[in-house]
């Protein structure tokens, strides 16, 4: 974990030159999870810091691997989930942001290759602050939702 | 002193068994119905394209959830969750009831019986499918007061809406109890044997 946050934070340190101060935004807990059997599009989660003072939103999110990468959230209304397009992805200054099932997640859609289990995936995530961050993850089977329990 | 010390033997173990059951038989997370419900009359087909009607659910306890392969979050994240709780509690208990986890696809038109085989076995042992006609579903959601509709889009790539509760039909057959989303494991590892054994 300790090693995959200082690897974020030195790739966004080079895309956001050298002149910044230090990286604002960090990513953790990056999961991408393999499509289910029979489906192309998968979903990835990850945790988003923003340490900056200024509030930042996520402005897209795109990879090389994929066609299109769309921002969606499951929203429980009475007990009724549907999926809309994420409504916004705010992050006040010193706050997080989740994309976490049930919630917010990222829909990858249209794979240039086969989104095997191992393969490691890589996302860019550009921020209102014109940051951008570079993700890099393994697909994995499942999401691990336990720890979220 | 014989007698009084198999009585104590004998009283004690009783307030451990109904200390791990929930000692009242009381959930914490389920909504138990008063009085289970027999469910109707549908007819729907299972993942191996064979005949699904009420009386395939009498026998064993099942946790029913409706959705659909094609959604990306809850509902694989659901049967996730689902299919975790099963394996602790086969893991904690593998002498007492463990439930079937059941599909119920709201999404006909895509999920045929073989996606409903491939997708089900993805998350592991128990894990099971099937749908239908819409007018045989609503048979069945009717009862349950599960609601679901589809969000019409432009692509294919349409969604459903449906209801997240987790059904539990007891090994009678019957819609016992609910639980209603988010859902955790904890809350079904917790739960279901209150619910088992105090049928």
């Amino acid at each position: 974990m300790t090693k995959r946050r200082y690897y974020y934070l030195a790739v966004t340190l080079a895309m956001a030159g050298c002149s910044e101060p230090g990286p604002s935004i960090a990513v953790s807990s990056t999961q991408i999870v393999a499509p289910a059997p029979g489906r192309a599009a998968s979903v990835a989660y990850m945790t988003i810091s923003n340490s900056s003072d200024d509030t930042v939103s996520i402005r897209k999110i795109e990879g090389p691997q994929f066609e299109r990468i769309e921002l969606h959230e499951t929203v429980l209304d009475d007990g009724i989930a549907r999926m809309q397009p994420l409504r916004t992805s705010i992050i006040a200054p010193g706050g997080e942001f989740s994309f976490k099932p049930g919630g917010p997640h990222i829909m990858l859609l249209e794979p240039t290759s086969g989104i095997v289990p191992g393969k490691i995936v890589t996302l860019h995530v550009h921020f209102s602050s014109g940051e951008i961050v570079i993700v890099q993850a393994p697909v994995s089977t499942r999401v691990s939702i336990v720890k979220d329990n | 002193m014989l007698v009084l010390l198999l009585i104590l033997a004998a009283t004690s173990g009783w307030i451990l068994s109904q200390s791990l059951v929930g000692n009242d038989g009381r959930t914490q997370y389920a909504v138990r119905l008063p009085q289970p419900i027999s469910l109707p009359d549908f007819s729907l087909v299972d993942q191996d394209g064979q005949p699904f009607g009420p009386g395939r659910l009498v026998g064993r306890w099942t946790w029913m959830f409706f959705g659909f392969t094609h959604c990306p979050d809850i509902c694989p994240a659901t049967l996730q969750l689902l299919s975790l709780a099963r394996q602790k509690l086969l893991e904690s208990n593998p002498d007492g009831a463990i439930p079937d986890i059941l599909l119920i696809s709201v999404d006909p038109d895509r999920d045929t019986p073989e996606l409903l085989q491939k997708y089900t076995a993805h998350f592991g042992d128990g894990v099971f499918g099937a749908t239908g006609e819409t007018v045989e579903l609503q048979k069945l959601t009717s009862k349950l007061g599960i609601y679901f509709e589809k969000q019409e889009s432009a692509s294919e790539n349409y969604s459903v809406a449906h209801s997240a509760h987790v059904i539990v039909i007891d090994d009678g057959g019957h819609y016992a109890a609910v639980f209603s989303a988010p859902h955790t494991v904890d809350a079904f590892v917790v739960d279901f044997p209150v619910l088992s054994a105090s049928k």
